[in-house]
């Protein structure tokens, strides 16, 4: 296809410039209720776009389209006929586009190992032995993923970089005396390691018995909590998210270079972050973006202060940066000193919510909380049934990061997250 | 139009069918397209491009006498279908390879069936730049309404769906379009920065266009309105629900959870209560592509089951849930057409459509009035369900305080309900003539398998913890 592709664009020479992005993928998936097997499928999919740019005096005007597998020559010159007009009627301030660049793709371990059924047959096997009686998942399913991803274009871009992932998806339930509940665990891994698999299944389920044990939260208005894992991510993109190049260039950035973004009487921790492109076991780690920049790590926040900004190609290039990083999706952050064992004083430690919400405009962070555990100064207690709700712009000043840290498919660093008194009802 | 294309495969997609049904006793294959377009007015982002609705696939179903396999894939033709078959039969051989426990399963309803089905656009057609030009000039407007308004965003998007499901005994095809309108303000002062989101989805671009218009100003408004808003004090309210709020709660907070793939999985407490009261009485609740008119509007779903009209909800009595093929299978039950996957490559899963009370016989300002400290609450946020242990949680962007049955001016924002769905339901005492159904939204199944989806119905007047 990319061959037919490159004739036609050929056969255009009136165009200024094109970018194909290619990806191929197969996915093997499995849906099991309880530990039976329901389903299985195969999904086997092609996907290529083509975009067309076209230059006018100043502007630049883009256009992209997917390309099918019964396209032939008549239909997709047709297709590309269309798109440029299509990108002569949307023009935007012109902007360079990535160049070839040399690049080292490091290839990962085949994780099925050649064997992919063998690798099903153990992951499964694995997941669905971690039960008893009162404890299990009710519905688990598993994707085993092999991608491919190619991009090129028309000033020399030719990257490629293969992935391979296994996703599962758990239920983890409790049920005695005609009561049950459940919680919901996906667990994403970019290599096979039977014992931690193990682990994690074995974590998610003590955390349904708990849900189970968990009574209402009794106490009300100002408290300290602590969020942890993939929350500790969502909280912290406030801000991660206002140093990008296309909040600076819409002017809905909150934040200037050389502001102190957790503002002045900081008691807590200073964050530092750095976008990166790549960490082990990240599953958004990738060397490039769609685009077809080759991605370069960069620091944001040093110590609270925005240092540097990050994002597309295009809009770095609108705000004037020299080298714009490319699209990068991990944050790298800084561990604190927080240890959980060594406090005191009563917190709500979230473990579980239905799905904590951030309005990066407003400030506002809460949501429903289905399992956390209440320190009252002396042990933890599993409490559910409560929501917690607070502002960034009070809360940044009083952040605590923990030592520990975790990764997760678009973060590494410190586990656990202190917010300092915020509301509970 | 029919897709051209996906017709011109539908002869091999026979050939294929004819082959599997000599080993299996039971197959089936869907072929969908999704074509359309999207128009972005953003400030040097302009873009025409394909819609985000957009697929190409096809997906093979077979039942092997034991489970049910699945195999999609985006090309056939005289030359490759061997070569499916070969893997489609290497499928169907994994679970005895990996020696895994099978559910119990017989061979899907097929009842006989051939029909067209088509449900043509209204309105008249637009040129791009007629839409381009209508997209800018209304952002300008939104820019100029304040200079407190900094950001301003228009998107078009219209799609196209063309289906065929070919079985033993079916051939189906149809052949419908959506149209929407999405506008995003963002505002800001020197103390808040807040952001409104609104959108018009009908089946005539044209009335998508007008009611946006309409609606310039009051957008604008709230945008600036915003900036004023503080957070709630949690606590238990009167609230009176907007449509969209509404439709959040006959959505997130209930529909969910008669959802009966959930049934199967021992993950629906609404299982415990069919036939049992769970609302006032005031309450009826419906579900389907064919109940009314919107995104969410089909001939037939994924699985070749034609589209019903499910009353959920009669008179607060829980009368049954929807389902999908396969799980209908394993219950017993009768498919109601909710079959539906994100895409080609992803497995059919029990999926709401339309989801909507019903009006009831109460005036609004009637409604207001009889509220002494409460909440109206606008415009869903977002929502999470919880079929298991039906806990709420919904988020509305903001809502005007009412006290002694008036507005007084106050806006608080975002606000979040919680508490026990069946306390929010049965505490419904008050149901508005008006009705309203939103068909712009996409609806998730745990935090994935995303499918379009539009609720609403009247305002009600409840009782709820808000935070």
């Amino acid at each position: 296809m990319i061959e037919l592709i490159k004739k036609c664009l050929a056969l255009r020479p009136n165009i200024f410039a094109y970018k194909i992005n290619e990806r191929k993928s197969i996915s093997k998936q499995l849906f099991y209720i309880f530990d039976k097997l329901e389903m299985n499928r195969v999904s086997e999919n092609h996907e290529v776009s083509l975009t067309i740019y076209m230059k006018k005096d100043d502007s630049l005007g883009e256009n992209e389209f997917n390309v099918y597998p019964y396209d032939d020559e008549e239909s997709l010159l047709e297709n590309i006929d269309k798109a440029i007009a299509n990108a002569l009627n949307s023009l935007n301030p012109y902007y360079d586009l990535p160049k070839r660049e040399e690049v080292e793709i490091k290839e990962n371990d085949d994780i099925f190992e050649g064997d992919i059924e063998k690798v099903i047959k153990e992951v499964i096997d694995t997941t669905i032995s971690v039960k008893d009686e009162h404890c299990y998942s009710t519905a688990t399913e598993f994707f085993f993923n092999d991608s491919t991803q190619r991009i090129i274009n028309s000033f020399g871009v030719d990257l490629e970089e293969h992935h391979q992932s296994i996703g599962i998806e758990l239920i983890p339930t409790y049920e005695k005396d005609n009561k049950e509940v459940e919680v919901y665990e996906y667990i994403n891994i970019s290599n096979v390691d039977l014992l931690d698999l193990k682990n994690k299944i074995v974590e998610a389920l003590k955390q349904a018995k708990d849900r189970y044990l968990a009574t209402p939260l009794s106490i009300k208005g100002k408290v300290d909590v602590i969020i942890q894992e993939a929350e500790v991510s969502e909280v912290l993109s406030y801000f991660s998210s206002d140093a990008n190049y296309m909040k600076k260039h819409q002017h809905t950035n909150r934040h200037e270079i050389g502001d102190n973004m957790q503002g002045d009487d900081v008691d807590g921790d200073l964050l530092t972050i750095n976008m990166i492109p790549y960490y082990k076991g990240a599953f958004y780690s990738s060397h490039f973006d769609n685009d077809g920049v080759v991605l370069t790590p960069i620091n944001i926040l040093k110590d609270g202060v925005l240092t540097h900004r990050y994002g597309s190609n295009r809009f770095g290039q609108y705000i004037k940066e020299e080298r714009p990083t490319g699209n990068l999706y991990i944050k790298e952050v800084s561990n604190g000193n927080l240890d959980i064992s060594k406090i005191n004083h009563p917190y709500i430690r979230c473990v579980k919510f239905s799905g904590i919400q951030l309005e990066e405009n407003s400030g506002f962070v809460g949501g429903e909380v289905r399992l956390g555990y209440y320190f009252d100064g002396e042990k933890e207690i599993p409490v559910t049934g409560f929501s917690i709700s607070g502002n960034m712009n009070e809360l940044k000043k009083h952040l605590k990061l923990s030592k520990e840290e975790t990764t997760l498919k678009d973060y590494h660093g410190p586990k656990y997250l202190l917010l300092k008194d915020m509301e509970v009802a | 139009m029919f897709s051209k294309q996906l017709l011109s495969r539908k002869k091999y997609c026979q050939l294929l069918l004819e082959k599997l049904l000599e080993k299996y006793p039971y197959a089936s294959i869907l072929g969908k397209q999704i074509k359309g377009k999207t128009i972005l007015c953003i400030k040097d982002s302009n873009r025409i491009g394909d819609t985000r609705e957009k697929e190409y696939g096809f997906v093979a179903r077979v039942f092997n006498g034991k489970n049910y396999v699945e195999y999609s894939f985006v090309e056939i033709n005289e030359n490759n279908i061997p070569e499916l078959i070969n893997k489609i039969d290497k499928e169907a051989n994994l679970a005895s390879n990996i020696e895994a426990k099978l559910m119990p399963e017989t061979v899907l309803n097929d009842e006989p069936l051939v029909q067209d089905f088509v449900r043509n656009k209204e309105g008249r057609d637009y040129t791009d730049q007629e839409i381009q030009n209508f997209l800018e000039e209304y952002r300008q407007e939104l820019l100029n309404y304040d200079p407190r308004i900094v950001f301003a965003q228009l998107m078009h998007e219209c799609f196209e769906v063309s289906s065929f499901f070919i079985s033993r005994n079916r051939n189906l095809t149809q052949n419908y379009s959506w149209s929407n309108i999405m506008v995003y303000v963002a505002s800001k002062d020197e103390n808040n920065m807040q952001s409104v989101y609104q959108t018009y989805a009908y089946n005539n671009l044209e009335t998508c266009m007008q009611k946006a218009k309409e609606q310039l100003k009051d957008n604008a408004q709230l945008a600036i309105d915003l900036l004023s808003s503080t957070n709630i004090k949690p606590g238990v309210y009167d609230i009176i629900t907007a449509p969209s709020i509404t439709g959040l709660i006959a959505h997130e907070a209930f529909g969910h959870g008669v959802e009966m793939d959930m049934f199967v999985k021992h993950r629906a407490e609404a299982r415990k209560y069919i036939n049992k009261r769970v609302a006032s009485k005031l309450v009826n609740m419906h579900d389907g592509a064919a109940s009314t008119l919107s995104q969410a509007s089909y001939f037939f779903d994924d699985e070749g089951v034609l589209a019903h009209d499910t009353l959920i909800i009669k008179e607060g009595i829980l009368l049954t849930g929807i389902c999908d093929s396969v799980s209908a299978n394993e219950l017993n039950f009768d498919a109601t057409g909710n079959g539906r996957r994100e895409s080609t490559q992803r497995k059919a899963y029990t999926r709401m459509t339309n989801t909507f009370f019903e009006p009831g016989n109460d005036n609004l300002e009637d409604m207001i009035k009889s509220i002494k400290h409460g909440y109206m609450l606008f415009q869903t946020n977002n929502g999470m369900e919880d079929p298991k242990n039906w806990n709420i949680q919904c988020t509305a962007c903001y809502g005007r305080e009412i006290k002694d049955g008036v507005f007084t001016g106050k806006i608080v924002a975002p606000v979040v309900m919680s508490g026990f769905v069946l306390d929010l339901l049965n505490s419904i005492s008050m149901v508005s003539k008006d009705f309203e159904v939103i068909g712009a939204g996409h609806c998730g199944k745990g935090y994935k398998e995303w499918v379009p989806v539009s609720d609403g119905g009247p305002y009600l007047k409840a009782r709820c913890k808000l935070g």
